[in-house]
């Protein structure tokens, strides 16, 4: 199982960078996708902000980190956390 | 540690109190650093979120025994979902933090509906509820019920608030219990609107005598008032 890494501990540019690792992008406040378009909570149909996300690998979710996202995730995939 | 050193764990090197300040001179280190957090990512060692809390709140109301029972009659995604939602905004509520954004969210996504269910869990009414039905009732039984219950939930619960009319109040809940006479009706306030919420049970049970018999629950759930109307089953 993939360990809980809290991103309150990783400074913002560091935020940004891995999300360019990964392919997405910011606008410094915002998840870009590769279209320099917002990337929205699946669940919720929110914007996600750089400094709220919750990131999953496999096939890289990212999702705003609030409880109704965050539960729907674990409907969805299981008890993966 | 110096900037220029980078950790076996990637992660420590960034905990490890590196400011803002070093950060902008150092470019480079912080895409090798991201780098590393990256593959550590796509190999599945790690996943990411800001605030662990949130998790652990979501994870805790899947272990209730509460969500157990209601796990044990509804498969449903969504209202397992809404159910879990009651339960976290209770958490929240206890915990003194703010539940409002969430409640915008649920309201958003599931409409005033799936808030008032997400609002029933919340205030504890869908144990008292099971413990209402769940002696009298066979498996499929209570599971109609719970499904009549969430799909009715404007019909069969009511809450009252501090500024409500009793007057008014209890006409509105007279006509809903006239219109779709339920099984049970549920009448419920919490802190000033409790005066409220008795005059009203009081104005409705003169209406409604015949056909309900009325329990109260009020010390269980410090700071409400809540009153589970019963029809009165007739045999013929």
């Amino acid at each position: 199982m993939a360990k809980l890494v809290s991103m309150k501990e990783i400074p913002h540019e560091v935020k940004i960078a891995l999300l360019k690792e990964l392919g997405y992008d910011s606008d410094g406040v915002f998840v870009l996708d590769t279209k320099k378009e917002k990337v929205v909570d699946k669940y919720i149909n929110e914007q996600i902000l750089v400094d709220n996300m919750f990131i999953y690998p496999g096939s890289t979710i990212i999702l705003d980190n609030n409880p109704l996202s965050i539960t729907s995730f674990l409907e969805e995939y299981g008890d993966v956390l | 540690m110096s900037s220029e050193e980078i950790s076996p764990d990637p992660f420590a090197s960034i905990a490890k109190g590196i400011t803002d300040s070093v950060l902008e001179k150092t470019g480079n280190k912080i895409k090798e650093w991201a780098k590393e957090l990256a593959k550590r990512f796509i190999d599945k060692d790690y996943f990411f979120v800001e605030d662990d809390s949130i998790i652990a709140i979501a994870k805790k109301q899947r272990k209730k025994s509460e969500f157990g029972l209601f796990n044990t009659y509804i498969k449903d995604k969504d209202k397992r979902i809404l159910f879990q939602m009651g339960l976290s905004l209770r958490e929240l509520e206890k915990d003194k933090k703010d539940f409002e954004p969430l409640k915008i969210r649920i309201k958003n996504k599931y409409g005033w509906k799936g808030l008032h269910f997400a609002h029933f869990v919340q205030n504890g009414l869908f144990s008292k509820y099971m413990g209402s039905i769940i002696e009298e009732s066979q498996t499929e039984e209570i599971k109609s019920k719970i499904e009549y219950l969430f799909e009715n939930i404007e019909n069969t619960v009511v809450f009252v608030n501090n500024i409500d009319n009793s007057a008014q109040k209890a006409k509105e809940i007279i006509t809903k219990i006239y219109a779709h006479s339920p099984d049970t009706f549920i009448i419920s306030s919490i802190g000033s609107a409790r005066v409220i919420c008795e005059e009203t049970h009081k104005l409705v049970m003169k209406e409604i005598l015949s056909v309900y018999n009325s329990e109260i629950y009020e010390k269980e759930l410090e700071g409400r008032k809540i009153f589970f109307l019963n029809k009165i089953q007739t045999t013929q």
